[in-house]
């Protein structure tokens, strides 16, 4: 059965297209990752799918349901913005969230309990929420979308302003989630999470779904066309080689978009500088995003700070 | 619409509003400052002017300057602390010691007074008035009065007038306590001039004190009650107390919920709490919350105010049968003014915003303030009626009315209640409409056609 169903969906604001016949299906109890440039119509979609906005045209599902009131208590949802009361403790406000979602304090009480070790929130639970740090409090709202022991889970960027441990320790979260039959949907701008995490990738660009699949899938479209190499003189060395469709810099090496031979353009770069590294590989889901995003792009793309 | 939902939110903004320092303060910081600014307006008026006043006076009469300084060497009788001394009396002795000062007269005699009769020597009025007019600019004078000759005739002409000259034009304590000096004397010269009495004018002319009573009823025994006396004070503070406390009840609770919003809204709350409840009960909830906040504040108010009552013996005071109505009323205005500043915090994102459209929702419950004395006087006047029928005016209004003599008809109440509950509950949907469309929306706050369109939409 499908946790999300979104058949022909359409969203206008003004004369602005957000989201385009958009139709979508997303499996129970798998992690289905959202990625697309800012304002490609994301966060549209999940407000969609949360009833906080009603499609123009087009119908959405959710579990079997309409949105709104009747599933609204299955869904945890952490939308991109979020915010805590500030003069609450942490753990007034996720019994406070809680009760929203129909559950008692002490069914609250009891799922918070269950994450407390598993995201090291303890001795921050009786703080007010002023007083937590960015992290913190971060964890406190992932917590507060999970108190009511959702079905499905729809995160907007979860992972965004969280440092390596506790983003790991999200992830965690995520995948135990997960592992207990949540359907889970993400937004994010981060490709290796979506790369490590989702069953499956759904990409929207300009209000119109341009990617759906599992990663293998969606790779399998884009072929081996790219080759990892790793040079003595970096990017310089590749410069005037023919048969280069595009080149992302990562500094220590350059991902080469190539179509024609091989061999040819290994012993082509051969002849101009030593080799250290050279693979032939399926393009990264952060280059496809790249390609789609930016088709114009410029011949030669820095890709700094990524993996 | 789940009623659970509704309560958990309500309680989670009764928490909130109650907890605020802004209520713990208000409720005792308020009687406080209240009687605080009574005592500090009564001390100021006696206290604030206290520079020397030096008065010169050329006298062409050469008969009134020793009345005049006389009068500025008495205590002033209307002094609390110059009561029961022997006082002057400015008409000529013989005055009814048990009648009440009249409530109008405000004359007060100026502190630190100093009158310097002017001898005229044979100089212009002219000249003396250009030299004294030097001196007060100089500040050896504060101002100077000038009495013609012909003020003692008795047919003085309407024409024939006393000048004061000063700098100082704004203090009108000193020409008024000057003018009650001078005809004072004027009038006991004429009568002496015309070979009359004065002590036996002043007992001919007594007032008698007419005291206002409740009306006369036969009690159980068949005997005709005589009617209490009712005080002034007495038939102004249940009225204005009940119209008081209602419109600080609504103040303490309604315009709070504005920043409570635009707080949620800033920090981004107002997503996560759509994502489990319906604006609507998120509306019903807050609504709840401050009305309980409402009653709980008025209720602890009228609890003390009975308990004084009772203490003091001032049990006539206590009228139970207003309560139902108070509450009545009360619950009405929040909803509605709770309506109108949670749809102004929804409409805007940001505090400078909402509180420039705050400013006409202040006005609209500042009006019936203004109006309760008009109405107190004449509570039945057509203008009266009107305005405690009009639905932002009528919950404070009509309690007014209800606690002041005579009560009005109970029609009027019942039309009263009937129109207010429905403006109530108009503005709730309104408030409903906005709330569903304003509370995602960040950014610059709509104009009016825009916010039209949110409430037809």
């Amino acid at each position: 059965m499908a946790a999300i169903v979104i058949r022909d969906v359409s969203k206008q604001f003004g004369t602005v297209t957000a989201v385009d016949a958009l139709t979508l299906e997303v499996p129970e109890g798998s992690i289905y990752g959202f990625i697309g440039p800012n304002g490609s119509g994301k966060t549209t979609t999940i407000r969609m799918i949360m009833n906080l906005l009603v499609p123009d045209r087009g119908s959405i599902e959710v579990l079997g349901h309409a949105p709104g009131s009747g599933v609204r208590d299955l869904i945890g949802y952490l939308p991109e913005e979020r915010g805590l009361y500030k003069r609450m403790t942490a753990r007034q406000v996720l019994r406070y969230y809680g009760q929203l979602k129909g559950r008692s304090v002490s069914d609250v009480d009891a799922a918070v309990a269950e994450w407390i070790a598993p995201l090291d929130v303890g001795p921050w639970l009786d703080k007010k929420v002023n007083a937590l740090s960015k992290g913190m409090s971060q964890k406190v709202q992932f917590i507060s979308t999970i108190v009511a022991r959702p079905r499905l889970l729809i995160l907007d960027e979860p992972f965004s302003g969280l440092d390596p441990v506790n983003a790991d320790v999200v992830r965690a979260a995520v995948l135990e989630l997960r592992r207990r039959g949540t359907t889970i949907v993400f937004s994010t701008h981060d490709m290796s999470s979506a790369e490590r995490m989702c069953d499956r990738i759904f990409m929207i660009f300009q209000g119109r779904k341009v990617l759906d699949g599992s990663l293998d899938q969606i790779q399998a479209r884009y072929g081996q066309d790219t080759i990892r190499v790793r040079t003595e003189r970096g990017p310089a060395a590749l410069e005037g080689l023919a048969g280069i469709d595009a080149v992302t810099d990562f500094g220590n090496y350059q991902d080469v978009r190539f179509s024609g031979d091989a061999q040819a353009f290994l012993t082509a770069l051969a002849a101009r500088t030593p080799i250290r590294h050279f693979e032939l590989t399926k393009p990264s889901l952060n280059d496809i995003f790249i390609r789609i995003a930016k088709p114009s792009g410029s011949h030669v793309t820095a890709q700094a700070g990524a993996d | 619409m789940s009623i659970a939902r509704s309560l958990a939110v309500a309680n989670a903004e009764f928490q909130a509003l109650i907890r605020t320092k802004f209520f713990i303060f208000g409720i005792i910081l308020l009687p406080v400052m209240i009687g605080a600014s009574i005592v500090f307006t009564n001390y100021a008026e006696k206290r604030v002017d206290t520079d020397p006043h030096r008065i010169a006076v050329i006298d062409e009469t050469n008969r009134l300057t020793p009345a005049v300084l006389a009068a500025a060497a008495a205590p002033d009788p209307q002094d609390d602390t110059a009561k029961d001394t022997t006082a002057v009396p400015l008409r000529g002795g013989g005055q009814d010691p048990e009648a009440t000062p009249n409530e109008l007269d405000i004359t007060r005699k100026p502190a630190n007074l100093e009158i310097v009769p002017i001898a005229i020597g044979g100089k212009s009025i002219d000249d003396l008035r250009l030299d004294l007019s030097g001196q007060v600019r100089a500040k050896t004078l504060y101002g100077f009065v000038d009495i013609p000759a012909d003020v003692l005739t008795a047919d003085a002409s309407d024409a024939t007038r006393m000048d004061y000259y000063t700098e100082n034009t704004s203090n009108s304590d000193v020409p008024r306590w000057l003018s009650k000096v001078i005809n004072a004397e004027i009038t006991r010269d004429r009568f002496a001039s015309a070979h009359v009495d004065m002590s036996l004018t002043d007992r001919l002319s007594k007032t008698t004190r007419l005291t206002t009573r409740a009306l006369v009823e036969r009690d159980a025994n068949g005997q005709v009650r005589h009617a209490r006396e009712v005080h002034s004070w007495e038939t102004f503070a249940v009225p204005f107390g009940l119209m008081y406390l209602m419109f600080l009840a609504v103040m303490m609770s309604a315009p709070h919920m504005m920043t409570a919003i635009i707080e949620e809204k800033t920090s981004r709350i107002s997503e996560v709490l759509l994502a489990s409840v319906t604006p609507t009960e998120l509306l019903a909830g807050k609504l709840i919350g401050i009305t309980a906040v409402s009653v709980l504040l008025a209720v602890l108010y009228l609890l003390t105010a009975m308990y004084w009552a009772f203490a003091s013996g001032e049990w006539t005071l206590v009228q139970l049968s207003l309560l139902p109505w108070f509450l009545v009323f009360l619950i009405c205005a929040v909803l509605m003014f709770g309506s109108l500043f949670l749809s102004v915090g929804a409409a805007c994102s940001d505090l400078k915003d909402a509180q420039s459209m705050m400013q006409p929702a202040m006005f609209f419950m500042l009006i019936p303030i203004f109006m309760a004395t008009i109405v107190l006087r004449a509570p039945n006047s057509a203008v009266a009626v009107g305005a405690s029928l009009f639905p932002t005016a009528a919950p404070f209004l009509m309690m007014l009315r209800l606690a002041a003599t005579p009560p009005p008809p109970v029609w009027q109440v019942l039309l009263s209640v009937v129109l207010t509950a429905g403006a109530a509950s108009l503005f709730v949907w309104v408030a409903g409409r906005i709330f569903r469309v304003g509370l995602l929306m960040q950014g610059k706050p709509p104009n009016l056609p825009e916010l039209l369109k949110w409430i037809r939409a």
